[in-house]
This record gives C-alpha cells, sequence and structure tokens, in this order.
C-alpha cells in the first residue's frame, strides 16, 4: 500500500513537475483509472503509444509552414502535438512505474539478459488495483 | 496487445548473430559501416569547406595548435582569455589529416565521418552490452538512429567542437556498465580517457555526459541494485577523479571570462527552448536555430524538411514511438532505466518551454540559471539531446532484436518476410531520419567555400610582416563571415593566428571595455558620422594598418556595407597603402537595387588597407597627463572626433577613478575633464553588430531580459546617461519597432513628446494587436480627455481601435480616424498612469507586417519632454575629495555632447535635436562650439527664416518637400533662378502658396518640371485671397510652362494646386515647378554665397533662455546640408554658475555636436602642445617582446617622471607587472581598454609583464598531463613488475 501511495505520489510530482497543469491531468486520469477502472500497465502503454503515434498527424493537420523560414513559434503554434507527446511520456512514465514498482528486484532477468513480459509476477506486465 | 515471448531471455550470455561465418559477418559489418560513414560525408558539398566551429583550426592547424598552452590571446580582438578546449581530440585530428596532405575540406569529411563511426559503433557495442548478443541488424539500426539524426546534421558536425561527447556518450555508458560488472581501477581511469576525448568544446555537452552516466550508475546501484551500492561507489568516485584530473585543462577554462561572457550575452533561456515542445524535442528537434531564419532564409536549410514534409514528420515520430512499443513489450535489465532517461531528458530539452508560461521545472530552472553558480552554462538544455537520442535509439535496438528473436520461431517463409519486414521498416525509418547524408544535402551551402581567394594570402602575408608591434584592424564587424566567395565561421582575421589582427564581432569579449571602444567605432562610420579624429583611436589601439574587407558579403553577414567603410577614408590622417585583387566583387548579386552606394562598391578593390600616420606600438609609455572622460568608449570616439585627444594623451575613466586618484590627478596639475553623454543606459542585442542598442533608458529601467549596455563600471547609475521625463515618472510600451533590429528612432516617449512627427512604433513582423505604451505620472492626476493622433503612414495598416487604461482599473475604448487626431473625452477619474492599448487595426493595401503606432498623445497640461541627463559619477567622486568640487577650478574642463544618430543614415535619427541636463562644479566662462546643420524636417518657412531672414516680403509655403531636401522647398520656384526649383513628395493634390503684399494680379506663368522622375503637371487650380479660383491647363509636353490671365483681382496669396498630372505611372514620380512669375511681384533669390545671420529663439536654449549662435558658413552651405561649425553670437562664451543646468537645441538649425569647454589652462602647455601647467614630462621610448608564457617584457629609456606604461592588452585584473621583482600593484584601466600601470621611476628600467592566471591555467594543464601519464603508464609498470616476479 505504501509503495502504491508513494507511486501515485511522486507520478503525480513529476508529472506537474515536468509537464505542468496538462501533466498533472494526465498523471490525475491515470491514477483515477487505475484505481477505479483497475486498468493494467498494458493499458497505459498502449495509450502512451497511441497518443505518441498521433503526434505527427497532429503536427500536420495545425498546419506545415510553406515559408523558407519555418519562424520560432512552431513549437507554440502546433500545442496539440506537444499536448500528445507530453500526455504520451506522462502514461509511459506512468505504465514504468508500475512496472518498477511491482517488479521485486533482479526480477527481469539475470545480469543483462532479455527477460520477457512473461517472467514477471503478473502476465502483461500490468497488477490489479488495490481491492 | 501480445508480448514478445521468452526466447530470448536464455541467452545470458553474449553469442553471435547464428552459426557459420558470424564473426565474419560482423567483421563484414564494421568494414561496411566504416566505409559507408566514412564516405557519405564526401556526397556533400565536396571540395567546399564547411566552417567548422574554428576555421584555424582546419586552415592553419599548426598555428592554431601552438597557442594550446596559453591562456591571453592577443589576436583577434584587444586581448582576452581563451575558451577553447579544442586541441584534443578536434585539434589533433585535424593537424594530422592537414598534415598529411589533406586540404581542408577533405580534412573536415574525414573527422565528420570518424566522428558518425564513433556514435554508431558505441551504440552498437552498448546494444551489445545490454543485450549480451552480439546481433548485427538490430544494432545497426540503434547505431544508425542514434547517429543520424536533425540534430547530427543540423547542429553536430557544423559545430562539431561540441558534438564529440554526442559521438562518444554511447561509449561512456558501456565503459560505465562494464565498470561496474567488472570492478578495478581500469575502468574508471577508461572512463576519465572517454571523458577527456570528448575534448573541451563547448563545456556543456560533456557536463550532460557524464550526468547521464552519473545516473546509469546511481539507477544501477539504487534502484535496479544489480551491483552492491558499494562497489558503484568503488567505481563512481575514481571515475570523477579521473574525469577531473584529466579535463582539468579545459574545465579550467570554463572560469575564463569568455566563458562567462559567452553565458552573459548569447542567446538566453527564452530564445533557447521558444520552439523546444516536447514533440519536436522527443523527435530529435527543438534547437531555435532550425525554426529560425532572417531575409534570406532559413539558418539551418538541413532541419527545415524535418518540419515541413509530413512524410518526414511521421518518421521522425516514429522512432520514440518504436522505443515505447520496446519499452512496452521487451522485458530486460535496463528498460526502464533507458524509458525514464528518454522521458527526463525529453522534458530537460523542452527546458523552459513554452517560454511565456514554463513549466514548474522551467521555472526551477530559471531560477537556477540566475542563482546557481555555472547552471546558466547549461542552459542549452538541447545539449541534452545525446541521452535522449541515445535511448530511443538503444530501446528500437532491443526492441528490434527482441522482434527478430520472436520472427525467428516463425515458419521459414513467413520467417523471411517478417523478418525483411522489420529490418526494412526499421532501415526505412533510419534512412528517412538521415537523409540528408545520401542525397548529398547534409551541409548548408551558403556557409561553404571553395577556399579563401590568393589575392587574401597576398595581404595577410603583407599585413603579417608590418604588423609586429602593432595590429591590423579589420573591417567591418561581423555577425557572421560570408564573403562573396563563400563563408567562413568568423572571418579572415580569426582564421589567421599567426596575424596580428582586430575583428570585431557582435558578442563583448574580455572585461568589455574594448568591445564597447570597438562598437563606438563601428557605430560611428556606419552612421555616417565624420570619421576625424579615428586615426588616434587606431593609435591608441596600436593599430598600423586598417582592412576594408570591401568583399565582405554585408546583406548576409548582417554587417556595415563596403560603401559606409569608405567613410574611414575621410580621416587624412589615414593615408591609402595598398589594395589586393580587382576590382568588382563588392557589388552585389544580379537583381539587387543598383543605387549610389552599390556603383561605388563595384569599383573598389575586395580588399584595402590604409595605414595609420605616426602609429603606436601596441606596448607604449604615456605622458602622466590624462584626459579624464566620463562616459564609455563611444565618448573617446567622439571626443577624438572634436579634436580632445589630439597628441595622444592617456585617457582614463572616471568611473575607475576614486576620491584618492582623482585628489592625485589634481595635484598632478596636467589632468583634463571631458563629461560625455556616452556610456547610454540601453538594451543591447548581442546577435548583431549594428542597429542592436534600444533607446536611452531612464534610471534602473530594464527591457526585458535584454542585457544592460556592456556592464561597464559595474553597472553603476552615476556613471550612465539616462533619459529623464520631468513631469512625468517613467514612459514604458510593451514593444517598439520591430523584432529584428532595434530601431530607437521609434522609441515610446515620441507618443508623448507633443511633437507628432515623432512616433511611438510597434509591431512589424508581427500582430500589434495587445500592444500598449504607457506614461506614469510622477503624481496621480485628474484626467477627463486625451488626444490621439496616429501617425500617417500610407497605404500600410494603422491602428483602428485603442483603449486607453487607468490605474484605477477603468478603460475608455476610443476609434483613431486615419491620418486625424481625435480628442477622446470621457468621465474624470484619477490615475497614476494611463496606457493607450491597441485594441484593432485597419488593414492597409500592402500585405506586409509593417509596424503602426502613435504620433502623439496629449495629455492636458503635460508634455513629456525627453532630456538626456550625462553621467555624474565624476562630481560625486569629486565631492569626496579634500578640495570638493573647488578641485576642478582653474582645470581644462568640457561638455561634449553628440546628437544620438541611428545605424542606417537614410533613416530616421534616435534624437532630432540635443536636449542634456548637466552639472557644472565651479562657475566659469565656456565656449560654446560644435557642429549644426539644417534640420531636413524643418519647415518651408524655418528655413527660409534662416537664409532670407524673418523679414521678407514675400513667404513661399508648399505642400511637401521631395524627401526633405532644402533646395527643393517652395521658396526654390520663386527665386528668380529658372535652375533651382520646387519638388513635391507627391502629385496630384500638392500645392504651393505665394504670399505677398497685396496688389492686383491678372496673369500667371508657371514653369513645371518635365522629365523621366518627374509627374507632367497638367492642370492647376489656382485660388486667390478672395477665395476666387482659376485653372490653369499645360498646352503641350514639350514645354511645361502653363500661361495664365484671367480677369485682374487684388489678391496677397496665390495657391497653385495640382488638380492633374500626365500619363499614369506606377509608383507615381512627383512634381516640380521650377519658377512662378506674378507680375509685378519680384522674386527672392537665394544669396547663396552670404554668411549666415545669427539666430535668436527657442530653438537653442540654455536654462530656458535664448542663446544666439549661427552656423559658422554660408547659405549655400546650409542649403546644401553641410555640417557648419557653431558659435555663439554674443561675447566671447557663456557663463555658467556651478549648479544644474539644461541645455536644449531642438531647431532648425539642428546641432550634431555641442562642445562647451572651458578652453585651455593660459598658464603654460605640455610637449604636445595640450594644455597643463606645468604637466609631467613627455613619455619614455619602450622597446618591448613576447614572453614564452605570454607575457611581455617591456626596455623602458629615458623616463624624466610620471608616466603610464601601457600594454595594449585588454584590461584584466589578472595582469601583473614588476620591475626588478618589484610588483606595481594592480594594473588600472587606461584608454578605454588597456591594462597599465602608472610608475614615477626614472631613468631606464625594464618591466617584466605576465597574465597572472596563465599559471592556474598551466597548473591545470600539468594535472591533466600527469594523470594521463599515469595512466598510459600504470599498466606498463605493472606489467614490468610482473615480468620480473616470474
Amino acid at each position: 500500500m505504501i509503495r502504491r501511495v508513494v507511486f501515485v505520489a511522486v507520478h503525480a510530482g513529476s508529472a506537474l513537475l515536468l509537464g505542468g497543469l496538462l501533466g498533472l491531468v494526465g498523471s490525475v486520469a491515470a491514477t483515477t483509472a487505475w484505481l477505479a477502472l483497475g486498468l493494467r500497465a498494458s493499458v497505459f502503454w498502449g495509450a502512451a503509444v497511441a497518443l505518441m503515434a498521433a503526434a505527427p498527424f497532429a503536427t500536420i493537420a495545425q498546419g506545415l509552414p510553406s515559408r523558407p523560414v519555418v519562424g520560432a513559434m512552431f513549437g507554440a503554434t502546433h500545442w496539440l502535438a506537444h499536448a500528445l507527446a507530453t500526455l504520451s511520456l506522462v502514461l509511459a512514465g506512468f505504465a514504468g512505474g508500475m512496472d518498477l514498482m511491482l517488479r521485486a528486484p533482479r526480477e527481469e532477468g539475470s545480469d543483462g539478459g532479455l527477460p520477457s513480459v512473461e517472467a514477471l509476477p503478473s502476465s502483461g506486465g500490468g497488477s490489479s488495483p488495490p481491492s | 496487445m501480445r508480448a514478445i515471448p521468452d526466447e530470448i531471455a536464455a541467452a545470458p550470455r553474449p553469442s553471435s548473430d547464428g552459426p557459420g561465418g558470424a564473426t565474419l559477418t560482423r567483421k563484414a559489418m564494421w568494414l561496411i559501416l566504416a566505409g559507408l560513414l566514412l564516405a557519405l560525408p564526401f556526397l556533400s558539398l565536396p571540395g567546399l569547406y564547411v566552417s567548422d566551429t574554428r576555421d584555424a583550426l582546419w586552415l592553419d592547424p599548426t598555428g592554431y595548435l601552438s597557442r594550446t598552452f596559453l591562456l591571453w590571446r592577443s589576436s583577434p580582438f584587444l586581448g582576452h582569455e581563451a575558451r577553447d578546449g579544442l586541441a584534443f581530440p578536434m585539434g589533433a585530428a585535424a593537424w594530422l589529416f592537414r598534415t598529411a596532405g589533406a586540404p581542408a575540406w577533405v580534412a573536415e569529411r574525414l573527422w565528420h565521418g570518424l566522428l558518425l563511426l564513433a556514435g554508431t559503433a558505441g551504440t552498437i557495442v552498448l546494444v551489445d552490452e545490454l543485450t549480451r548478443r552480439r546481433e548485427m541488424l538490430a544494432q545497426v539500426v540503434a547505431g544508425l538512429a542514434y547517429s543520424l539524426t536533425p540534430f547530427t546534421f543540423g547542429y553536430g558536425l557544423p559545430t562539431s567542437g561540441a558534438y564529440v561527447a554526442y559521438a562518444l556518450l554511447p561509449a561512456l555508458l558501456l565503459v560505465t556498465l562494464r565498470g561496474l560488472r567488472r570492478g578495478g581501477i581500469a575502468w574508471p581511469a577508461l572512463f576519465g580517457l572517454v571523458v577527456f576525448s570528448m575534448g573541451g568544446g563547448n563545456g556543456a555537452p560533456q557536463v550532460y555526459a557524464v550526468s547521464t552516466a552519473f545516473l546509469l550508475m546511481a539507477w544501477v546501484g539504487v534502484v535496479d541494485r544489480g551491483v552492491p551500492l558499494r562497489r558503484v561507489l568503488a567505481f563512481a568516485v575514481p571515475a570523477l577523479v579521473f574525469t577531473l584530473g584529466l579535463n582539468a585543462w579545459w574545465v579550467f577554462l570554463l572560469t575564463t571570462s569568455e566563458v562567462s561572457n559567452a553565458l552573459d550575452f548569447s542567446e538566453q533561456p527564452s530564445v533557447i527552448n521558444v520552439s523546444s515542445s516536447v514533440s519536436e524535442a522527443v523527435r530529435g528537434l527543438g534547437f531555435w536555430q532550425f525554426y529560425s531564419g532572417d531575409r534570406l532564409g532559413a539558418w539551418v536549410p538541413v532541419a527545415r524538411p524535418y518540419v515541413t514534409n509530413p512524410l518526414l514528420i511521421v518518421t521522425g515520430f516514429a522512432l520514440p514511438t518504436a522505443a515505447l512499443v520496446s519499452a512496452w513489450l521487451v522485458r530486460w535489465r535496463h528498460r526502464l532505466f533507458f524509458l525514464f532517461l528518454a522521458i527526463l531528458s525529453t522534458f530537460v530539452v523542452a527546458g523552459i518551454f513554452p517560454v511565456d508560461s514554463p513549466t514548474p521545472f522551467g521555472r526551477l530552472l530559471l531560477v537556477a540559471y540566475d542563482r546557481v553558480p555555472g547552471a546558466a552554462g547549461l542552459r542549452t538544455t538541447y545539449k541534452l539531446g545525446a541521452a535522449l537520442n541515445l535511448s530511443v535509439a538503444v530501446l528500437v535496438g532491443v526492441g528490434l532484436a527482441a522482434a527478430l528473436e520472436r520472427i525467428r520461431a516463425a515458419s521459414r517463409s513467413r520467417m523471411l518476410g517478417l523478418r525483411a519486414a522489420a529490418v526494412g521498416g526499421a532501415l526505412i525509418l533510419v534512412a528517412a531520419n538521415a537523409h540528408p547524408l545520401w542525397t548529398g544535402g547534409m551541409y548548408n551551402a551558403a556557409r561553404s567555400t571553395e577556399g579563401i581567394p590568393r589575392y587574401w594570402d597576398r595581404a595577410v602575408e603583407a599585413l603579417s610582416e608590418r604588423n609586429t608591434e602593432h595590429r591590423a584592424y579589420f573591417f567591418p564587424a561581423l555577425s557572421s563571415a560570408v564573403y562573396r566567395w563563400g563563408a567562413l565561421k568568423e572571418g579572415i582575421a580569426w582564421s589567421s593566428p599567426d596575424l596580428s589582427a582586430v575583428q570585431p564581432i557582435r558578442l563583448p569579449v574580455g572585461t568589455r571595455y574594448g568591445s564597447n571602444l570597438l562598437a563606438a567605432i563601428e557605430h560611428g562610420y556606419a552612421a555616417g558620422i565624420p570619421q576625424d579624429g579615428i586615426a588616434q583611436v587606431f593609435r591608441y589601439l596600436g593599430v598600423k594598418d586598417v582592412v576594408l574587407q570591401n568583399d565582405i558579403d554585408w546583406e548576409r553577414s548582417n554587417s556595415a556595407r563596403p560603401a559606409q567603410m569608405q567613410g574611414l577614408t575621410g580621416d587624412p590622417q589615414l593615408r591609402p597603402f595598398a589594395t589586393f585583387g580587382l576590382p568588382g566583387p563588392a557589388a552585389p548579386e544580379e537583381g539587387t537595387v543598383r543605387d549610389e552606394a552599390t556603383r561605388l562598391e563595384g569599383t573598389l578593390s575586395p580588399v584595402e588597407v590604409l595605414t595609420v600616420e605616426d602609429p603606436t606600438s601596441m606596448i607604449r609609455a604615456e605622458a602622466a597627463s590624462p584626459v579624464v572622460l566620463s562616459g564609455d568608449g563611444f565618448g573617446i570616439v567622439a571626443a577624438a572626433r572634436r579634436g580632445l585627444l589630439d597628441g595622444g594623451p592617456p585617457v582614463v575613466y572616471s568611473a575607475t577613478l576614486g576620491p584618492e586618484q582623482l585628489e592625485w590627478l589634481f595635484d598632478d596639475r596636467g589632468a583634463s575633464f571631458v563629461v560625455t553623454d556616452t556610456n547610454r543606459r540601453r538594451a543591447w542585442s548581442f546577435s548583431r553588430t549594428l542597429e542592436n542598442a534600444s533607446y536611452t533608458l531612464s534610471p534602473g529601467q530594464t527591457l526585458g531580459d535584454r542585457p544592460i549596455g556592456y556592464g561597464l563600471f559595474d553597472g553603476r547609475e552615476g556613471a550612465e546617461t539616462v533619459a529623464l521625463y520631468p513631469g512625468l515618472g517613467r514612459i514604458t510600451a510593451s514593444g517598439y519597432g520591430n523584432r529584428l533590429r532595434d530601431l530607437p528612432q521609434f522609441r515610446p516617449a515620441n507618443a508623448f513628446d507633443g511633437d507628432p512627427d515623432t512616433w511611438w512604433l510597434v509591431g512589424a513582423l508581427d500582430d500589434p494587436v495587445g500592444h500598449w505604451v504607457q506614461a506614469t505620472f510622477e503624481e496621480p492626476r485628474t484626467l477627463s480627455e486625451v488626444a490621439i493622433t496616429v501617425p500617417p503612414l500610407g497605404f500600410a495598416r494603422q491602428i483602428r481601435l485603442v483603449r486607453l487604461e487607468f490605474s484605477d482599473g477603468t478603460s475608455v475604448t476610443a476609434e483613431t480616424p486615419k491620418g486625424a487626431s481625435t480628442v477622446v473625452e470621457f468621465e474624470p477619474r484619477r490615475t497614476r498612469f494611463l496606457r493607450v492599448r491597441i485594441l484593432a487595426l485597419e488593414a492597409g493595401i500592402s500585405p506586409e507586417e509593417t509596424a503602426v503606432g502613435i504620433a502623439d498623445v496629449q495629455i492636458p497640461g503635460l508634455t513629456a519632454r525627453e532630456v538626456i541627463r550625462v553621467p555624474t559619477d565624476l562630481l560625486e567622486v569629486a565631492r569626496q575629495t579634500e578640495a570638493g568640487l573647488a578641485g576642478f577650478r582653474g582645470v581644462p574642463f568640457t561638455y561634449l555632447f553628440e546628437r544620438a544618430r541611428t545605424g542606417d543614415p537614410r533613416d530616421r535619427d534616435e534624437e532630432v535635436g540635443i536636449s542634456r541636463r548637466f552639472e557644472v562644479p565651479v562657475v566659469g566662462v565656456y565656449e560654446l562650439t560644435g557642429e549644426v546643420r539644417l534640420d531636413p524636417r524643418a519647415t518651408d518657412e524655418e528655413i527660409d527664416d534662416l537664409v532670407l531672414g524673418p523679414d521678407r516680403p514675400v513667404r513661399v509655403t508648399a505642400s511637401s518637400r521631395a524627401f526633405g531636401i532644402p533646395r527643393a522647398r517652395g521658396g526654390a520656384a520663386f527665386d528668380g533662378d529658372p535652375e533651382t526649383g520646387w519638388v513635391s513628395n507627391g502629385a496630384v493634390g500638392e500645392w504651393l502658396r505665394i504670399e505677398f503684399e497685396r496688389r492686383t494680379v491678372g496673369g500667371l506663368t508657371i514653369h513645371t518640371q518635365l522629365g523621366r522622375d518627374r509627374s507632367p503637371i497638367v492642370v492647376v487650380e489656382v485660388t486667390f485671397s478672395d477665395g476666387s479660383t482659376e485653372v490653369g491647363r499645360l498646352e503641350t509636353l514639350q514645354d511645361g510652362t502653363i500661361e495664365m490671365e484671367f480677369a485682374p483681382r487684388g489678391t496677397d496669396e496665390i495657391t497653385i494646386e495640382v488638380t492633374s498630372v500626365g500619363p499614369a505611372r506606377d509608383p507615381t514620380p512627383p512634381v516640380g515647378i521650377d519658377e512662378v512669375e506674378i507680375p509685378g511681384v519680384d522674386p527672392l533669390p537665394v544669396p547663396d554665397a552670404a554668411i549666415l545671420a545669427c539666430t535668436d529663439g527657442p530653438g537653442f536654449t540654455l536654462d530656458g533662455l535664448a542663446v544666439s549662435v549661427r552656423g559658422r558658413g554660408t547659405v549655400g552651405d546650409l542649403l546644401d546640408g553641410e555640417a557648419l561649425p557653431l558659435a555663439t553670437c554674443r561675447g566671447n562664451g557663456l557663463t555658467l554658475s556651478a549648479s544644474r543646468h539644461e541645455l536644449v537645441s531642438a531647431g532648425p538649425l539642428q546641432a550634431d555636436a555641442i562642445v562647451l569647454t572651458t578652453g585651455p589652462r593660459e598658464d603654460a602647455t605640455d610637449a604636445t602642445g595640450r594644455s597643463g601647467s606645468p604637466g609631467p614630462p613627455s613619455a619614455p621610448a619602450v622597446r618591448w617582446s613576447s614572453t614564452s608564457e605570454g607575457g611581455y617584457e617591456a626596455q623602458v629609456t629615458g623616463a624624466l617622471g610620471p608616466h603610464y606604461l601601457v600594454i595594449g592588452q585588454s584590461f584584466a585584473p589578472g595582469w601583473r607587472a614588476s620591475v626588478e621583482g618589484q610588483d606595481l600593484g594592480p594594473p588600472v584601466l587606461v584608454d578605454g581598454y588597456s591594462a597599465a600601470w602608472r610608475i614615477t621611476r626614472r631613468g631606464s628600467y625594464t618591466v617584466r609583464i605576465a597574465y597572472g592566471p596563465q599559471r592556474a591555467y598551466a597548473f591545470a594543464l600539468v594535472v591533466s598531463g600527469l594523470f594521463l601519464l599515469a595512466i598510459f603508464a600504470a599498466p606498463l609498470a605493472v606489467w614490468a613488475v610482473r615480468r620480473r616476479r616470474r
């Protein structure tokens, strides 16, 4: 239980610190989904991948410059891609954090090996929420 | 989503990529990779040198490396501390390649190939280590994904000195992992060696790389616990010791003034992170220069496709997406480390993005940059892109390895297909990211050259021979060094390390005094200010030859142009010496405007050398009778221009003096004092060399995070010249001018100065809506109305709606009709300020994003007159002396004020007049001199008042005057001279009015102008004073005369309005009238040869009282726009009381300079003819030579008394001098830049001069050397001992 509390607090704090309000929203949403819906880590991994995969299309959708000089405000004007990438990393951090939290020391295989997810205590790399 | 199965988990030991010839395949892989990566850079711009990091390093590596052990560099500035830690490995590699006979471009390509190979190979072996498998395809993909990125092409290779750390980061992590696992002292030593091999280019990338390695150690020891913490520490501590020891030589350089200057004045966090959104950072972009450019295009063209090509955007995001998939599905030991490293480094690269509202982390960074020593050095967060890209590459590589393992389990036919798809897909992603490499577009063609022309070789050779004890001064100052024949990184002077030279650049150097002086020199000729006396400034700098680089591509270099440099030839003490190359290349490319300057440039030789008459050596003695100057380098140049420094007296800044030194100067009876209006408090933009300073700020005022001035005199307020607004507290605005250059002529104060001819403009190249200008009152005022005038901006966009905001939180919205003044009335309210905010614009015909603004905001009972207060430091210090201000009694004292002009002589000037507040220490009679000219903004009436006198029988005015040219005024059409005439600005609607004594008129003859550059006047309407009108028509276009006859009528005024012109042309040329003949009214000829009369009036006042002045010249001189000496008309001078005074020159007789001086002391003159009674003796002779430690030995002969020994090297506290072992104490700042000592010794003696910090640098070099020796000697010793034991 303590590990979970520490994990949630650390993740929310890190998400707020690094990602600002958007990061915090992502973290709270992930935590809520985990605790309330019992989602597994794989869901968050999948969401992180999907958000990152969507980022290029958001970039394109918000318009690509045609002038010779792109313009310093490109990053600011393409806020949707920024938000998607931020949320993607927040969720990836959440999923990675779940994996880390639930991992016993040296569970991920012997020194230098490439163990699969089956080596983990919970198949699929996820974990159930506290009952 | 299903996970990758477990097969690959059962492979604890390193294994090969399948049986049968695996080792051979692996060898082949290395060979192919090496061949490809070494060869591919040759595809891009073959034969062209691409200016990587430092020119000298490639063009003269021996000369460059020969200075490695010296901390102080005399050239190419006025002396500065080194900051390059490029000698190893980059310098060594360049030297090896060049010594082996490779041309510069080949050496560059080989070096770049090696870097790509190092990064790729390191990643391959790192992935080997992490997976414990010697796969091939996955590792190669990871290696290439790491090395071939936009970051590599856009930033890394063009500045590879800072990229070596990137290339070696995989090796560093590899050593860390192996060292942690295996233990022993060899691995920490190897860790230090890898960091040593990263070199000292920049510093930040190395710190980021080492930090990444230490994060890995922390992960392994604390989170993973795969290695006991004790063992981690056993590795980390010695690794840190080896790192610091081996790299002491360049770590020391991080403490030099050049690094602190770079931190203070180069790009700031708000620029660095302006584009580094998380989405851009995560795909290896986000570096601000990738997105920026100028009117000539993108600064980093190679990066543009990554932002504009949809396919490349998709493939760019595919790598981090694939990395996430890998982190999700493939379980291996350090998976989470690389995941978290990728996440952390992405956010660090993003830094303070969005810069307007940073994340909490961004705010922490800003606090750290500001308060934590050294933290600002890490503000270039994009340099952590190495850790980000490596994390992504490793995750992708491991993921691909796992995928290939899984595929191996499939049926053979399916396996081949899947394998091909996986590898092919991965390679396509890598290839897309690496497209500049294989398409030959890796380098920026605009930043390359085939080589330096032969004429430059000859010029440098000649200059080197001539300037052994002097310097060659290269013009113009450069933002970047683009010549007509190609581009260098820093320019010719930098690329020739053996040449003693001065090449001003945009950034301040050293203790900044020298840079300030060089900026003053640059500003002078670029603004078209006459260059009289500039030779004396060159003597102070130890300059013998002045080199005009006429082959500079000034448009791309953002520099002054050759035609402007020709202004330097105006000083007769600069004589032509030689030219190199054939005339021609100075002219710009086809298609550019061929104006007069361009035509002149076409006749200039590419290299023109002027020589200074009677140059002085860099190291010299100067008589101890200084000119004490209140101001900065701009004041020195101004004083030289006015002849106040003739004879070369030492110049001492008053702001460097304490009471004791001032008393000493009072006693020395040789000093004279000059108070200037320089060291203005301005915000600077050190990203360019011209138009880089703001308007003069109020005391304590700042403009965003822009640096204030050069930070001279520790920023003491009393040493600054500042703007005051009597009756107002302060005038501020959200911005002004445009964001590419400073335009102080459009400063906020113009909106409140009561002069509708001066404007506040804002929002060029931007959206002006939301911008505001504000007047803050000294006391709260009750307002109930204001009048707002918008400037006439022609067809450009204008302000349509504004909101007046008050300090009580209320506001009033008002429309601002085009070209009219609007009185806005509202309920009375008490307010501390009035802010006018732009709410809406009226679109113009022009599509360009031009500036909009306000000509005037009239607040009843208030006019915000701008007064420039000159420095007060001298009198402040004098008050602390025993004599107080009385110490100045009988001492030559001068006030020197110059009107601030802009960098572009065709543009409006920053100041239209001179308004100065100054304090006089002791009552005295001051001679008033200076320079005046006719203000181009003067009305026709004001001009005629000056040249014809106020009591004239006929008055002529006109609607406009072409370009403000005095000879084109209305009066020229009624002067009886058909050769002169009125020329308007426009055509239809322009008018000419002639007023005379009332008489009967029944006819009129108008001689209009015809020609290519005039619109022929076809119809005019003539209006008389009784309101009647007549129409006159041009009979034929062959003759421009309009004859009119009409019923006689009495009138005292005739207004001729142009109502129709000939065939329409675009743009419409102006109209002109040579002469108007009115029967019975005599024309008013202009007496060109007549001496100008005195003028009294409000245009020239002292403490509010008019001063009668005149320009010493003829009417013709004045009308021709010539600068004329200024003189008073009554008495021998002005008596000024010991108090504060205000001098204002704001009339049509526009003052360029005003000098108030008590004149020379009458009782004696010194050896140079300067005032001084009796004054110290003349300076002794000096012979000098350089020492091997970077110092000097000077032999002084014939010293008759006190004198200054000036070394011609930038002032720095570290300079030390001794005579026969006796320390002369800390140096003083003399001549605006140089270290010097005041010496009272007589006769002949030898001075040893050394730069103190050289010892510490030498110690750091020795430490690095000893560590290096120990690392290589220790294994040999162990081997020898073991052998003996056997």
